[in-house]
């Protein structure tokens, strides 16, 4: 039989995890964060788009198990549980979804072609975000996007020549600019206005 | 796992379902781990967001792609995917004029760096410009207050201004590479800065361009360094240089276009046009 978690054993499993990421709580926070945006992103790849529940039991059970065993390397163990939690939660689906209903492909619609007033707007917000970065910030994302299939590796390898960074870092710096962009766009569809 | 863009080709066979389970077990284990990876991993699945938003991937790809985020979340991340397309391939008319006057500074100040005597003309076209607009803005507050019937009764003794246009433009197609009438360019009786727009069939990819002007039976010749390619009103890739219309002899011109890379540089085109005294 399981025992009920208290408010208390929670927190004090989220301390414990806390201290084991890293003694300075600041940093620990930090890592906290990615490790549950990582936890976010496994869960999502395996068919869980918003399984928030099942990335909070995982950082949970981790927290207590902590404070009973001495862990090297953290991450690793945590992922560990989260591939555990994987398997109950598939379990779990498998259980309660109709055959016919599982087997049907989750489809997902596209944008709204049609609704050309909202892709108005959303240009009208993304020119307001555009202005909002710094001019390299925005240069490297007209520069990255500018060119079309064929053109397209050539113009990002002389990207990377020119900015001295590999292919991979050139991404992942174009797709953080892009999130701040893609935050940007949301709250100003959100607010209703395009400035 | 490599770093770096070795990790791409692994990357989209993730998200496009194409992994064994050992090698999906083997990545998932890595981006748990490893921060840099796991934004490698969410900027590729970005990229296949904007192939699907372009109509480039299979059905198959789009089911792997879009099944794994809400829908509510497809939709926003389609509607700036697809917002973010069209703003690339058509800057706002505002945009394009500042990206056009940044260029000419730009051009300007190279120009003011390399040759004292074309940054004068090129600082003295831009005084003519400012000044013809500064004029063309008094005609057009004149006629405004004409059509509202507010004009002083002094006011009707200002002359019509004709907007003078500082520049002569000479655009060069592919296509055209001879002489003939289409490349053409009239020279003035009062110096003018002449414009040469050198619209470009296949530009390839260089880091810089290089546009060489050579009279075909004269001694001139200059070489303009350092220069970007413009995207035109109709989408037409073009380089842009300016030189007095006083540096012109009635004659053949021969104008050849190189892209440039690692110091070294390479062909891509070539034009011709002609000089004549109206």
């Amino acid at each position: 039989m399981q025992a009920i978690e208290t408010p208390d054993d929670a927190r004090a499993a989220f301390e414990c995890l806390l201290k084991a990421l890293n003694n300075d709580r600041s940093r620990a926070g930090e890592i906290y964060e990615s490790l549950r945006q990582r936890l976010t992103t496994f869960f999502r790849m395996n068919g869980f788009p918003e399984a928030y529940d099942l990335v909070d039991e995982v950082l949970d059970r981790a927290g207590r198990r902590l404070q009973n065993t001495r862990v090297e390397n953290v991450t690793a163990y945590t992922a560990g549980i989260g591939r555990l939690v994987l398997l109950e939660a598939k379990r779990k689906r498998a259980r309660e979804t109709p055959l016919d209903e599982a087997s049907e492909p989750q489809q997902r619609p596209g944008p709204d072609a049609g609704d050309s007033a909202k892709l108005d707007h959303a240009l009208g917000c993304l020119d307001r975000c555009l202005a909002n970065l710094s001019e390299s910030d925005r240069n490297v994302v007209l520069r990255y996007y500018r060119y079309a299939k064929g053109e397209k590796v050539a113009a990002r390898e002389d990207m990377t020549t020119s900015l001295e960074m590999t292919g991979g870092a050139l991404r992942v710096k174009l797709h953080r600019i892009r999130r701040r962009l893609e935050v940007c766009v949301t709250d100003c569809l959100r607010e209703g206005c395009s400035g | 796992m490599q770093s770096g863009s070795d990790n791409t080709e692994m990357l989209v066979r993730y998200l496009l379902g194409q992994l064994s389970e050992e090698e999906r077990h083997k990545l998932e284990e890595e981006y748990l781990g490893n921060e840099t990876l796991h934004e490698e991993l969410l900027a590729v699945e970005t990229e296949l967001m904007d192939a699907h938003s372009r109509g480039d991937l299979s059905l198959e790809e789009q089911r792997h792609i879009l099944g794994r985020s809400s829908k509510q979340n497809v939709r926003q991340r389609m509607l700036f995917s697809e917002a973010l397309r069209r703003r690339i391939s058509h800057p706002p008319r505002e945009a394009r004029a500042v990206a056009s006057a940044s260029q000419f500074i730009s051009n300007a100040l190279n120009a003011l760096y390399q040759r004292r005597w074309f940054a004068l003309a090129a600082f003295a076209t831009f005084a003519l410009l400012i000044v013809g607009v500064a004029q063309i803005g008094r005609r057009v507050a004149l006629d405004k207050s004409l059509v509202q019937g507010t004009t002083r009764r002094a006011t009707p003794e200002v002359q019509p201004l004709r907007p003078v246009p500082p520049t002569l433009s000479l655009i060069l197609l592919p296509g055209q590479r001879s002489a003939g009438h289409g490349n053409k360019l009239m020279l003035p009786q009062v110096e003018r800065i002449v414009r040469i727009q050198i619209v470009l069939e296949e530009a390839g990819h260089y880091p810089g361009y290089e546009a060489a002007l050579k009279a075909v039976d004269q001694p001139f010749s200059q070489t303009f360094k350092a220069l970007s390619i413009q995207v035109g009103t109709k989408g037409e890739r073009e380089l842009v240089v300016e030189c007095p219309s006083g540096k012109f002899r009635p004659g053949d011109y021969a104008v050849s276009v190189y892209g440039t890379r690692h110091g070294s540089r390479q062909e891509i085109a070539g034009y011709f046009f002609r000089v004549e005294i109206p």
